[in-house]
């Protein structure tokens, strides 16, 4: 067939009303003309005009043959079939309803899910040609990195050809003035490539110029978009504006792109331009980032950097002149491992997810087609070929799938916009998150091949219909996919609800952590000592006296203390610890705070004492060690008794950058306080008396006898007496702080327990399913049971055992798998063996019950059948 | 006692060299006609109702065979009137071309002694 009558074709099959009448008047025509020559040859008029009738044909098949030719009468007959099958699917709207909701549920939650995981980890740098971005630290001991040094920096850049760019990167603060109240805004110093090595070109406004990090530039400074918006007011006229930051005017020379480190509080950017004083190899302070040169591999990078550093080691001093270099992918240290863990369990889950509601919406169709055997049969005997019998199926599963899709891209965006609000603060940039398109494809490819497997096996299920006479036969093939389906879908929701619940008990651990302070009504203040004001370190030391005194004397207030960190954060400060003589020695967390530090937060001593007024700045330098350092001090330096030994402690300057080793005595061992996230392990920390190792940015810690939020303002009252003109970063709760560090766990576990709950909820319907389409085959052999003397009971229970031996498979199946998943489970898990039988009996619990409810309709309905009217109905 | 002729029913494809060539032997004509003519050239050798002209008609219009355009029949009712087209006279010379080739194979096929 030509194009152009197919084309010809497609057209009648709108012109069918036209075509019918032009046809209809030829017809007339003709039945006219033909008369009239009968007529002419002598018959009557009646006659004539049977005769023209009889030599015409059949008018009927005339049309009939007319529109087959003319039309594509196929197309015309598909979209009848798609009408009837919607029309079908109408007709039972609870099942459809079910249908497209399990499909929905499934395909959009996993989109969902996806798209997050996406944003958080598999693209978690938005950044061009991400895998060339690396990171080059010092390495002073095995398995340690270490900032540099600037002259290692300078080295490095001078000398190295394997990278585009090389730029240093140091978190900063300083205190913007000349906009109302004095802030205190967090920023980054950096090389003027920086943005050359991220691949990052500004919004508004340039980057930065190569000379704008050497000696005598003007100074200058880039605003990250949020804080362009939230704190200028996305001000058209910023650039040019200029800031005062820490009493220096610099110029706003651009805006970055929004999504680019809109986390982690940076609001601006600025060359760090290196002073005389600060061109040091013994000062440890940069991190360096670079962007490798095209062609370049990591290792050729690694080996010359390597070969640079070896030259230059002489120049170092003895102490760090046998640490290495390591240039490593920046992505590595983008993501904590914990949480790329769990991002991937998540996924797993969702996954095993979509694969349960798609073995439900199988076994659903499968059991509405056994429902409609009668049905078939009528119409194969009334005419209809088994082509048209499937192709209706076809269609119906098609239309759901379709239908669930659609639904399934709305629950997927919904989802997004949901999910928004309680990841955003552990996205590594503000970027939009929205639906992934590959995840959606993906989905929608996994709905398609479900739908064609539904398809082959309705059409197995068709023909062993259709050649089975009568409609009393078990349809035993079909029955054995539907059992192999549920026990799936129920080993899956197992090993969800495993999973889930031994999360959950791992976060009760977590909860239960002594986090080794006591964290009730304790209030925190950022406090920074501008330099201008505080230029001697006995001004600082002064200072802390004045405000420790000041608000110990408010009422209600029971502990003041000062400390350069947080507890359960991060210790900023890193120094090293060595013997008085030798070789060795311990990177540790370097921790300045006030005496009464350890009473006020509870932290009880092992060996030895805290702080006390002995320890001022015209005293023997002191220090106390944690339990960790202690260990690790015996460990490596042979120090066996911590208390009364002696070290040498690298020690900062006040103002300076840099500092030097100060022998110091070890006077005490606490128990360990937790200085990282919750679960993680502690650090060995150093802690050094405030009054001897003065600094200007401290926390202040008060521990309030009652609700620490109502005393606010009376401390902040207190504070301002001291000093009118202090710069208040942020103030805090311990409890926040505390909270903050478990909302990971949280979060994962939440996300776990839904997919479970769904999960289980699925395996629930299948089961049902099964259990009463078994039930309705069955019906003869209960009757014929019952007739012969079973009582209800027995029938019910009957029902429920086959039901609960499904579960039993599942169940066994399921735990299979979970064991088998123990490796990539135990990093997530705190205090909880992978097979704890708490949490494991729990799931097992719930399947049980899930697997006794289910099956408890259909043993119902089963056990109030009549038998006498079963039996009679099944005759013949 | 008349000798039962065998009718043929006739397959699409001679139905449609039939009607080109009645075309192009008369020239443009409506439906009717083209029936009647049919039947008279064929005399009884030819099964075929009357009215399975119209859907062969239809399918020739479709291939692009034959146009239509309308005129009135002689009991002055509006009626198609059916041409051949320049291609349809290509076709029709094609066909026959055809048909004078499957004949000279059959017929050697034929002459070959049994």
């Amino acid at each position: 067939m030509t194009l152009r009558r197919r084309l010809l074709r497609l057209r009648a099959l709108f012109q069918q009303g036209r075509a019918d009448r032009e046809l209809r008047s030829e017809i007339e025509a003709h039945l006219e003309l033909a008369e009239l020559e009968a007529r002419e040859r002598g018959l009557s008029a009646e006659q004539a005009r049977r005769q023209a009738l009889l030599e015409l044909g059949g008018v009927e098949r005339i049309r009939a043959e007319h529109r087959e030719t003319r039309s594509a009468l196929w197309l015309e007959h598909l979209v009848l079939d798609v009408r009837y099958a919607l029309v079908s699917l109408r007709r039972t709207p609870w099942f459809t309803a079910t249908v497209v909701a399990v499909l929905a549920l499934g395909l959009g939650a996993s989109v969902a899910m996806f798209s997050v995981v996406d944003e958080l980890f598999l693209e978690a740098l938005p950044f061009s040609e991400p895998d060339r971005i690396v990171r080059v630290w010092k390495v002073p001991f095995a398995d340690e990195v270490n900032v540099a040094a600037t002259l290692d920096f300078v080295d490095w850049k001078a000398q190295s050809t394997s990278f585009s760019a090389l730029s240093v990167q140091k978190g900063t603060a300083a205190t913007l003035t000349g906009t109302g109240e004095p802030e205190r805004l967090k920023g980054m110093l950096v090389s003027a490539d920086y943005f050359e090595v991220f691949g990052v070109d500004p919004l508004y406004g340039r980057g930065l110029r190569p000379s704008e990090d050497q000696s005598g530039a003007e100074p200058v400074v880039l605003l990250g978009h949020g804080a362009w918006r939230s704190r200028f007011g996305a001000d058209p006229e910023i650039l040019g504006r200029r800031l005062v930051l820490d009493r220096v005017s610099h110029e706003v020379i651009g805006v970055l792109p929004p999504g680019v480190w809109d986390r982690g509080d940076v609001e601006y950017w600025k060359p760090l331009v290196f002073s005389e004083e600060q061109r040091t190899r013994g000062f440890m302070w940069l991190e360096v980032v670079g962007r490798l040169k095209p062609g370049v591999t990591l290792a050729q990078a690694r080996e010359e950097m390597e070969v640079i550093d070896a030259e230059v080691a002489e120049l170092a001093p003895a102490w760090r002149r046998e640490w290495g270099v390591l240039v490593e992918p920046y992505r590595d240290r983008v993501v904590a491992p914990s949480s790329a863990r769990s991002v991937l369990v998540a996924f797993a889950a969702v996954l095993l997810l979509l694969i349960i509601a798609c073995a439900n919406v199988t076994n659903l169709l499968l059991a509405r087609g056994s429902a409609r055997r009668q049905q078939f049969l009528l119409r194969a005997a009334l005419g209809a070929t088994p082509w048209r019998l499937i192709t209706q199926q076809i269609l119906e599963v098609f239309s759901i799938f379709s239908l669930g899709g659609v639904c399934g891209a709305v629950v997927a965006f919904a989802g997004v916009e949901l999910l928004e609000p309680y990841l955003a603060s552990s996205l590594p940039s503000t970027a939009e998150l929205g639906v992934d398109w590959s995840a959606f494809s993906f989905g929608t490819l996994l709905l398609f091949a479900t739908a064609l497997v539904v398809v082959v096996l309705l059409a197995r299920q068709l023909s062993r219909q259709l050649l089975r006479e009568g409609a009393h036969s078990r349809l035993r093939g079909g029955g054995s996919v539907r059992a192999g389906l549920v026990v799936a879908e129920v080993a899956g929701s197992v090993v969800l609800l495993c999973v889930a619940f031994l999360l959950g008990k791992s976060l009760l651990r977590l909860h239960d952590i002594d986090s080794g302070v006591r964290t009730e009504n304790v209030m925190s203040f950022s406090l920074h000592l501008p330099l201008d004001a505080y230029r001697e370190p006995e001004s600082s030391v002064l200072f802390a006296s004045r405000i420790l005194e000041a608000v110990r004397g408010r009422a209600g207030v029971s502990h003041v203390a000062l400390s350069t960190d947080l507890p359960m954060r991060e210790v900023n400060e890193g120094q090293a610890v060595l013997p008085l003589a030798g070789a060795g020695g311990v990177t540790v967390g370097y921790k300045r705070v006030s005496d009464g530090y350890f009473e006020a937060l509870g932290i009880p001593l092992r060996q030895g004492r805290g702080f006390d007024s002995r320890d001022g700045a015209d005293g023997a330098r002191v220090a106390v060690v944690n339990e960790e350092l202690a260990q690790r001090l015996e460990a490596e330096l042979e120090i066996e008794e911590p208390v009364g030994a002696t070290v040498n402690v690298s020690t900062p300057y006040y103002v300076a950058k840099g500092g030097e080793l100060v022998s110091t005595r070890i006077v005490g061992v606490l128990r360990s306080e937790q200085v990282a996230a919750t679960g993680q392990a502690n650090d060995a920390v150093i802690y050094v008396p405030l009054s001897q190792v003065p600094t200007r940015s401290y926390e202040l810690l008060v521990r309030t006898e009652l609700d620490s939020l109502q005393m606010l303002p009376t401390l902040r009252t207190a504070i301002d007496e001291v000093d009118p003109l202090l710069a208040l970063g942020g103030v805090t709760t311990l409890d926040q702080v505390r909270r903050a560090g478990l909302s990971a766990p949280s979060r994962l576990t939440l996300a776990i327990g839904s997919f479970a709950a769904v999960a289980v909820v699925l395996s629930g319907l299948g089961l049902f399913g099964l259990l009463s389409y078994s039930v309705a085959q069955r019906r003869q052999q209960i009757g014929v049971r019952m007739a012969l003397g079973a009582d209800r009971a027995t029938v019910l229970l009957m029902i429920l055992r086959s039901g609960l031996r499904f579960v039993l498979a599942g169940t066994v199946v399921g735990l299979v798998v979970t064991g088998l998943l123990t490796r990539s489970l135990r990093s997530l898990l705190f205090g909880v063996s992978t097979l704890d039988p708490a949490a494991v009996g729990l799931a097992i619990l719930a399947t049980a019950l899930v697997g006794v409810v289910a099956g408890l309709v259909p043993a119902w309905r089963a056990a109030r059948l009549d038998p006498v009217a079963v039996l009679r109905s099944e005759r013949g | 006692m008349t000798r039962r002729t065998t009718k043929a029913d006739v397959p699409y494809g001679t139905l449609d060299l039939l009607i080109l060539k009645t075309l192009d032997s008369m020239g443009p004509m409506h439906g009717y006609r083209v029936a009647r003519r049919l039947e008279q050239v064929s005399g009884n050798l030819l099964r075929m109702n009357q009215g399975s002209v119209y859907p062969a008609l239809v399918r020739l219009e479709q291939n692009g065979w034959i146009s239509t355009s309308w005129g009135i029949s002689e009991t002055n009712r509006r009626v198609k009137i059916y041409s051949l087209t320049r291609g349809g006279r290509a076709q029709l010379r094609a066909e026959i071309e055809r048909w004078r080739l499957a004949n000279e194979l059959v017929d050697r096929f034929l002459e070959m002694p049994s």
